[in-house]
C-alpha cells in the first residue's frame, strides 16, 4: 500500500531520490492513497474504552497496519449508516447536495493554510464523503461515476476518512465564508459517526468520553480527587492572598451550580483560572456549589456522535435537578458552549425545573439564557464589572501585555465577542488586538480542537497553528505582547505549545485568572504573589513594611 | 560590470524563479494558493516563502555573513520542518537557486568573469544548504521539546501536589517569559 517511510532503509532504494527536484504526486486526489507518517495522525481508541461505552468493533489496532480489522460487512454498515443519517439529519442531506464548488472555503482552513494538503480544503474534505454519496445515493453518480465526482467506497477511502476527519477541528471558520452556509464541522461529525460504526476513533477523544461516562469528567477524577484538588487550590489562594476560602461541594439548595472543564483541575495554566473562579465566588459571596458528578463542562461526545453528546451532557441538568439549584454557571470552555447553545436544550431540555438565570449580586436577568438556564462566566463577570461590584486594580497586571484569542466555539457558535474584551480592558492596561482578519468570527483555530489536542500529531497541529501563531508573533513584535488570553481549556493547553513554536516568549492565560489577580479582595494581605505564586508585586521574603 | 553585479540587477526575476521552483515542492492546489501573497495573516506560508526568498537572493549576491543568512533562512526552515516533507525534501529548495541562476544568466554565463563568480555563488548556496539542515534540525528538536513540555503542563497540578517537579522554574513553561 503506502510507500516506505523515510526512516526505513527501503525508502532509500528508490531511484527518484537521485533527483534533487522533488515534486509531489501528480495523481488526482481520488487516486492518491493516504500515507500515515508519524506526527500527522492520532492513536486509535483502545478496545477497553469502546467496550466500556458499548460501541461497535472494539479491538486494538493501528492506522499503520495494512489490516484495520473491520467487520466483514463494513461497506454495508457504512451505507446503512449514511442512509440513516441522510433521513435523520436534513442538514447532512442538504450539505451533500448543495455545494457548487465555488472555492470560497478552499483557503480558509488553518490546516490547508499551514500545510498545503489539498484534502484539507473544506470543499475537498466534504468531497471525501460526497463522492461516495454520489456513487450510491444519486442517479447521476450511479450512471456517470467519476465524471460527476462519484467514486466507490473502498478500503482506502475509509483510511482516508480516518486521516482527514481527524484533521478537522470542527472550528467552522470555513462555514463563515460559504455562501450557502455549509457547515463542514457537521460533515466531519457525520464522517466520524460513520467511522465509529466500524470501531474507528481516536483514543485522545474516546478515553475522556469513557472516563466522563464513568466518573463525570474527562480526566477520570473521582469525587475525593476533585475535593483534594480544589483544597490544594484553596491553599495556594491563601498563600497568595492570606484569605481562606470555602469550597462548597455537592451542596443541596445552592443557588447556582458551577461547571467548568476538568482540564482546569490539572493542566497549567487552566489551574490558575480555576483558582480565579474560586477567589471570585468567595469575594462576591456567591451561593454556589461544585459537583463531583457534573464535574465536566466539556463534552467530547461532540467529537464522537450526537448520541454521545446527549449521553454526556445529560448529567448537567440531572445534577442541577438533584441539587435543586436555580440555574447553572459555566466556566471558560470552548466546545462546551457549542453544546450548551446549540444542542443541550433540544437534546436534554427543556430544563423547566430551573429558573431564568438572575445574578444574585446585580439583579441582572440573563434573558439570553432563558431557555438553556446556563450563563457564561464572561457574561457573569462583565455584568459584575458593569455594576461596579468588583474592586479592580488593573495595574496589577501591568507586567502583562495582552492580546485575546477568540476561541472558535464561543466566537462562531455563540457570538460571545464583546464580553471577554470588556472584561480584559478592565483588568489590564495593556491590551492589543491581533489583525482584524484573524479575530472575532474570523478567528483562527488553535489547531488542537475537536479531539486533536493530543501530542502524537504535533507536526499536524503546528501546521494548523501557523495562522494563529503568525498573528500572535505580529503583536509580539509590534507591541511587545507577552500574554495570550483565551477562554477555552483546550486553547489554554494547546496554544501555549503553538506560541512556544511560532511566537516563543508569549505565555497563555485564562481571563478569570487575570480578573482574580486584578481583584482587590476584602481582607487580603499585601499582595506580592500572583495566583501562579510568582513574586510579580514584590519580594515575598521582605517584611510587610519593607 | 561583473557577473555578480549583473545578477544583482536581475534580483527580482531571480527571486521569482527561485520562488516558483520552491513552490513546485508543494501540491498543485497549494501552489496556486501559496503564490497569491495577498495577506501575510491569511496566507502566512506564501508570504514567508516570498519574503524569505527575496532576502536570501540579496544576501547570497552580497556575500552576507552566516548570521544574516541564518536569520533570513530561519522562518523558512521553521515552516518546512513541520510541513509534509522528508528532511531531504525540506532543504531541497535551496539547491534550486543554482538552476534559477543558470536560467537568469542567459548569455552572461559565458562572460570571462562568470566561471569564478558562479563557483563562488555555488559555494555560498552549498553553505546555505548546510545552514538549512542545522535550522531544520533545531526546529525538529523544538517540536519534541514542546511536546514534552505540553505533557508536563497537562498534569502540572498533580506533579506540583506530589512534589514531582525537580525544577519548577524549568518545567513550568506556561508563564510569560519576561516576568
Amino acid at each position: 500500500m503506502a510507500e516506505p517511510s523515510f526512516d526505513s532503509m527501503d525508502y532509500y532504494k528508490k531511484d527518484e531520490l537521485l533527483e534533487v527536484d522533488h515534486k509531489p504526486p501528480r495523481t488526482s486526489w481520488m487516486k492518491t492513497p493516504v500515507e500515515f507518517r508519524p506526527g500527522t495522525w492520532i492513536y486509535p481508541t483502545k478496545a477497553k474504552h469502546l467496550e466500556y461505552l458499548g460501541m461497535p468493533n472494539p479491538r486494538d489496532w493501528s492506522p499503520t497496519d495494512e489490516d484495520w480489522k473491520l467487520p466483514d460487512n463494513w461497506q454495508e454498515i457504512i451505507f446503512n449508516g449514511m442512509r440513516e443519517r441522510l433521513d435523520k439529519y436534513r442538514s447532512f442531506k442538504v450539505f451533500m447536495d448543495i455545494c457548487v464548488r465555488c472555492g470560497a472555503c478552499a483557503d480558509k482552513c488553518h490546516f490547508f493554510i499551514g500545510g498545503g494538503d489539498p484534502k484539507n480544503m473544506p470543499v475537498l474534505r466534504a468531497e471525501l464523503i460526497r463522492s461516495v454519496y454520489r456513487k450510491d445515493f444519486t442517479t447521476a453518480g450511479k450512471l456517470l461515476g467519476r465524471m460527476v465526482g462519484a467514486r466507490k467506497l473502498t478500503y482506502d477511502v475509509i483510511k482516508e476518512w480516518f486521516y482527514y476527519f481527524y484533521q478537522c477541528t470542527e472550528c467552522r471558520r470555513c462555514s463563515v465564508f460559504c455562501p450557502y452556509g455549509i457547515d463542514t464541522a457537521e460533515i466531519t461529525m457525520m464522517g466520524r459517526e460513520l467511522l465509529h460504526e466500524l470501531g474507528l476513533g481516536v483514543n485522545w477523544a474516546m478515553e475522556p468520553v469513557a472516563n466522563c461516562f464513568r466518573t463525570g469528567n474527562h480526566l477520570g477524577i473521582r469525587p475525593h480527587g476533585l475535593k483534594d484538588t480544589l483544597e490544594f487550590f484553596a491553599e495556594d489562594i491563601e498563600e497568595a492572598t492570606g484569605i481562606s476560602i470555602d469550597i462548597p461541594m455537592n451542596k443541596k439548595g445552592a443557588e447556582v451550580l458551577f461547571i467548568t472543564p476538568s482540564g482546569d483541575f490539572l493542566a497549567d495554566p487552566g489551574t490558575y483560572t480555576c483558582m480565579g473562579y474560586m477567589a471570585l465566588f468567595h469575594e462576591i459571596g456567591l451561593d454556589y456549589t461544585w459537583s463531583t458528578y457534573a464535574s465536566e463542562g466539556g463534552n467530547f461526545g461532540l467529537f464522537t456522535s450526537h448520541e454521545m453528546i446527549k449521553r454526556l451532557n445529560a448529567k448537567m441538568y440531572a445534577e442541577a435537578k438533584r441539587l435543586g439549584v436555580k440555574w447553572i454557571l459555566g466556566g471558560e470552555c470552548g466546545h462546551m458552549w457549542r453544546v450548551v447553545n446549540q444542542y443541550m436544550d433540544t437534546m436534554n431540555g427543556p430544563a423547566d425545573f430551573l429558573e431564568v438565570p438572575k445574578s444574585p449580586i446585580t439583579g441582572t436577568v440573563f434573558e439570553n439564557a432563558k431557555s438553556t438556564k446556563m450563563v457564561h462566566i464572561m457574561e457573569f463577570i462583565a455584568d459584575l464589572i458593569k455594576h461596579g461590584k468588583l474592586k479592580l486594580d488593573a495595574s496589577r497586571n501591568d507586567h502583562l501585555k495582552v492580546t485575546f484569542h477568540d476561541s472558535c466555539n464561543p466566537a462562531r457558535s455563540m457570538g460571545i465577542l464583546e464580553e471577554p474584551r470588556y472584561v480584559l480592558k478592565h483588568v489590564c492596561n495593556n491590551f492589543y488586538e491581533m489583525p482584524e482578519n484573524t479575530i472575532r468570527e474570523q478567528t483562527f483555530c488553535c489547531g488542537g480542537g475537536a479531539g486533536l489536542g493530543t501530542d502524537e500529531n504535533m507536526e499536524m497541529r503546528l501546521r494548523g497553528g501557523l495562522p494563529r501563531g503568525s498573528a500572535v508573533k505580529h503583536v509580539q513584535d509590534k507591541y511587545g505582547v507577552n500574554t495570550l488570553a483565551t477562554m477555552c481549556a483546550i486553547d489554554r493547553a494547546t496554544l501555549q505549545t503553538v506560541c512556544d513554536y511560532w511566537a516563543p516568549g508569549v505565555g497563555v492565560s485564562g481571563i478569570t485568572e487575570m480578573v482574580a489577580n486584578a481583584m482587590i479582595m476584602k481582607g487580603e494581605k499585601k499582595r506580592k504573589l500572583n495566583f501562579r505564586l510568582e513574586p510579580v508585586w514584590g519580594d515575598p521574603d521582605e517584611d510587610e513594611e519593607g | 560590470m561583473d557577473y555578480i553585479e549583473k545578477m544583482k540587477q536581475k534580483r527580482s526575476s531571480l527571486a521569482s524563479d527561485w520562488l516558483r521552483r520552491t513552490l513546485a515542492t508543494y501540491p498543485a492546489d497549494a501552489r496556486a494558493f501559496f503564490s497569491k501573497v495577498n495577506d501575510r495573516f491569511t496566507n502566512p506560508v506564501g508570504s514567508r516563502l516570498a519574503e524569505g526568498i527575496a532576502s536570501l537572493v540579496d544576501l547570497i549576491l552580497s556575500d552576507a555573513d552566516s548570521k544574516e543568512l541564518c536569520e533570513a533562512l530561519d522562518p523558512l526552515m521553521q515552516l518546512r520542518a513541520i510541513q509534509d516533507f522528508t528532511p531531504a525534501r525540506a532543504v531541497s529548495f535551496i539547491f534550486s537557486f543554482k538552476e534559477s541562476l543558470e536560467k537568469e544568466s542567459g548569455g552572461d554565463i559565458n562572460s570571462p568573469d562568470a566561471v569564478p563568480a558562479i563557483r563562488e555563488l555555488n559555494r555560498r548556496v552549498d553553505q546555505l544548504a548546510l545552514f538549512a539542515f542545522d535550522i531544520y534540525t533545531k526546529y525538529k528538536q523544538k517540536t519534541y521539546e514542546i511536546r514534552v513540555d505540553e505533557i508536563k503542563r497537562s498534569m502540572a497540578g498533580l506533579m506540583r501536589r506530589t512534589g514531582m517537579f525537580v525544577d519548577e522554574e524549568k518545567n513550568m513553561t506556561s508563564r510569560p517569559r519576561d516576568v
